[in-house]
C-alpha cells in the first residue's frame, strides 16, 4: 500500500515537474522570437533614421497609418522614429533579462526532474522487488 | 567514431550548408532586384510621361501613362515613406545595395566555413571507415586509476632515487678512503677528489642518467601533467616527480634535476633553501635525482686546514681570478645535482675563506662544525647556483664564522641550507646562522 501510493506520488510529482518545465520551455520560445523581431525592428528603424538625417529639411516625408499616407515633417519624422529607437531597444533589454530567467528556471526545473525521475526508478525497483 | 556518429554529423552540416545556400540566393536575388531597379531610376526622368501598360489585378493591362516621373515616393522603413526625386532614389537604392554586399559577403564566408568543416568530416570518414592500418586510439579516463598510476610510479622512483643515492654515498666513501690513504694523517678536511676520479665518477653518473632516461621513455606515458602532482606530493617526503616538486618547491636555488621518470626532459630549477632534507629524511626522500654534475674540483676546505688543506687541493694558493675559481674553491655546497652530499665521516665541512692571496692566512677556522651538523648540512645543502660534482663536501656547513679575512659578500656564493621550513632568503639564513 503505502510504497504503491508513493509511487504514485511520485508520478504525479514527475508529472507535474514536467509540465512546468514545458511551460517554461514555451515561454522561453516566445521571448526568443520576440527578441528576434525586436531586433529587426531596431534594424529597420536605424536604416530609416540615417536616410532621415541624409534628407533636406524641406523634403517631404510621409507616414502609412493603415491606409493613409500623412504628411509629416522632417524633424518631427526624426523625433519620432528616434522616440521609437529608444523603444525598441529599451523593450529589447526587458526581454533579454527575461530571456535568461526563464533560461534559469529551464535548468531548475530539468534538475528537479531528473531528480525525481531518480527517485521515481528507485521506488519502481523496490516495488518490483516486493 | 561510430559511422553512424558521423553520419548524423554529414547531415547536419549539410543542412546548414544548405541553409547558407539559400540565404544567399535570397540576397543575390535582392542584389539583382535593387541593380534593376536602380537602372529604371536612371532611364525615369529621361521623359516627363511614360506610356506604359498598367496591370490591372493579376490577368489584365491597361494602356496608360507614368507620370510626375521625378517624384518617388521611398519607402524608408517601417512605414515610412519619402518623396525624393530619381537621383535621390538612384543614392538610396545605392546605399541599400551597399548593405546587400556586405550580407552577402558575410554568408559567402560562412559558406566557405561551413563547407571546410564538412569536408573535414567527410575525409575523416572515409580515412576511419576505409582504411584499415589508420585505427582511432582510445585512452578511457579514469581518474582512480591514474592516481593509483601515478602513487606507483612515485615509489619507484622514490626506491630508485634511494638506491642510488646509496651508490653515491658508497662511491664518495670510497674515494675519500682512497684519498685519506695517500693523505698524511693529518686531519683531512675534505678528501681531494682526483680529477680522474672525478671523471669516472662523471662518466657513471652520466651512465646511470641514460638509464633512466631510457626507462623513463620507456614506461612514460603522458603524464604531461606532473605538475598536477606537486599538490599531492607536498610532503617533506618528496616524491618521485623531482621536477615537480622542484617546480613548486625550489624556487630560490639553482638545481639541475632530472626527471627520470615522469620525463625525459632535464630541468634546472632554482630550490629554496629551506626545501632541504633534513638529515634524518634524507634516507627516505631523495626527492631529487642527480642529472647534471660537475666536477668538483675542490672542495671547501676548512680555514684552519687551511695551510695544508689548500695546497693539497690546489696546487696554487687559491686565487680567485674569475667566478670559475669561486667555485672550486668554495665549491658547490653541494652539486646542485643532487641533494645529498656526503661526505659522511665528518671532515668538517670547512668552509673556504676566500683567501685573498694569503691561503696561508691562519683563519679563525669559520667553520668549526660538529659532524653531525656538517653532514646535516650537507644532507640538506643545496648549493646555489653552480652545478658541481656531487661533492664530498658541502660547500657549506650551514654555518657562517665570521672572520676578519672574508667579507660577508663571499659568504653567499655558499648558500645556507636552512633545514628549517620556514622560507628566508639565504642571506638571512645565513646571517642567523651567524647569530
Amino acid at each position: 500500500m503505502a510504497p504503491g501510493r508513493e509511487l504514485e506520488m511520485l508520478q504525479k510529482q514527475l508529472q507535474d515537474e514536467l509540465d512546468k518545465l514545458k511551460n517554461v520551455q514555451k515561454d522561453y520560445q516566445k521571448a526568443l522570437a520576440n527578441r528576434q523581431q525586436l531586433d529587426s525592428q531596431l534594424n529597420e528603424n536605424k536604416i530609416v533614421k540615417d536616410e532621415l538625417d541624409i534628407l533636406e529639411d524641406d523634403g517631404k516625408v510621409f507616414k502609412l497609418m493603415g491606409p493613409v499616407l500623412v504628411k509629416q515633417d522632417v524633424e518631427e519624422a526624426k523625433q519620432n522614429v528616434g522616440k521609437r529607437i529608444e523603444y525598441i531597444s529599451s523593450e529589447l533589454k526587458r526581454i533579454e533579462d527575461s530571456i535568461k530567467d526563464l533560461d534559469k528556471k529551464q535548468d531548475t526545473h530539468r534538475e528537479s526532474l531528473s531528480k525525481l525521475q531518480q527517485k521515481f526508478q528507485q521506488a519502481q525497483m523496490k516495488q518490483m522487488t516486493k | 567514431m561510430d559511422p553512424s556518429q558521423l553520419q548524423r554529423l554529414q547531415e547536419e552540416q549539410h543542412r546548414a550548408l544548405n541553409d547558407c545556400a539559400e540565404k544567399i540566393q535570397q540576397w543575390e536575388k535582392f542584389d539583382e532586384d535593387y541593380n534593376a531597379l536602380h537602372e529604371r531610376l536612371e532611364t525615369l526622368p529621361d521623359k516627363t510621361t511614360h506610356d506604359v501598360m498598367v496591370p490591372f489585378g493579376s490577368l489584365a493591362f491597361m494602356p496608360g501613362k507614368l507620370v510626375h516621373t521625378n517624384e518617388i515616393l521611398v519607402l524608408l522603413g517601417d512605414n515610412w515613406f519619402a518623396e525624393r526625386s530619381a537621383k535621390q532614389a538612384c543614392g538610396i537604392v545605392d546605399r541599400r545595395k551597399k548593405q546587400v554586399e556586405e550580407n552577402l559577403k558575410q554568408l559567402r564566408e560562412e559558406k566557405r566555413l561551413l563547407e571546410a568543416q564538412a569536408g573535414f568530416t567527410d575525409d575523416f570518414r572515409t580515412e576511419s571507415s576505409n582504411k584499415k592500418d589508420i585505427v582511432e586510439i582510445r585512452e578511457d579516463y579514469d581518474p582512480e586509476k591514474e592516481a593509483k598510476w601515478r602513487e606507483e610510479r612515485r615509489k619507484k622512483g622514490r626506491e630508485r632515487a634511494k638506491e642510488r643515492e646509496k651508490e653515491r654515498e658508497e662511491e664518495l666513501r670510497r674515494l675519500k678512503e682512497t684519498k685519506q690513504s695517500e693523505e698524511s694523517t693529518k686531519e683531512v678536511s675534505k678528501p681531494s677528489i682526483t680529477e680522474e676520479e672525478l671523471w669516472e665518477r662523471l662518466d657513471r653518473l652520466e651512465q646511470l642518467e641514460d638509464e633512466l632516461d631510457e626507462l623513463a621513455m620507456l614506461s612514460e606515458d603522458s603524464d604531461g601533467d606532473d605538475e598536477e602532482d606537486d599538490d599531492d606530493d607536498d610532503e617533506e617526503d618528496g616524491c618521485d616527480d623531482d621536477r615537480v616538486n622542484e617546480m613548486e618547491r625550489e624556487k630560490g636555488t639553482w638545481k639541475s634535476r632530472n626527471i627520470d621518470e615522469k620525463t625525459n626532459r632535464k630541468h634546472v630549477k632554482w630550490k629554496e633553501p629551506e626545501q632541504e632534507y633534513s638529515d634524518e629524511d634524507k634516507e627516505e626522500i631523495p626527492k631529487k635525482t642527480i642529472s647534471f654534475i660537475h666536477t668538483r674540483i675542490s672542495p671547501l676546505f676548512s680555514i684552519e686546514e687551511k695551510d695544508t688543506d689548500d695546497e693539497d687541493l690546489e696546487s696554487d694558493s687559491p686565487k680567485i681570478m674569475s667566478p670559475r675559481d669561486i667555485y672550486k674553491y668554495f665549491g658547490p655546497t653541494t652539486s646542485a645535482l643532487t641533494n645529498d652530499i656526503v661526505l659522511k665521516d665528518s671532515e668538517e665541512p670547512s668552509r673556504c675563506v676566500l683567501p685573498a692571496t694569503n691561503t696561508k692566512k691562519p683563519a679563525k677556522s669559520i667553520l668549526k662544525t660538529s659532524k653531525s651538523k656538517s653532514i646535516e648540512v650537507m644532507d640538506t645543502t643545496k648549493t646555489d647556483s653552480k652545478p658541481s660534482v656531487s661533492t664530498l663536501l658541502p660547500a657549506f656547513s650551514g654555518e657562517v664564522f665570521e672572520r676578519e679575512a672574508v667579507k660577508e659578500a663571499t659568504l653567499p656564493i655558499q648558500p645556507v641550507m636552512l633545514p628549517a621550513a620556514k622560507r628566508m632568503s639565504r642571506f638571512k639564513a645565513a646571517r642567523q646562522k651567524t647569530i
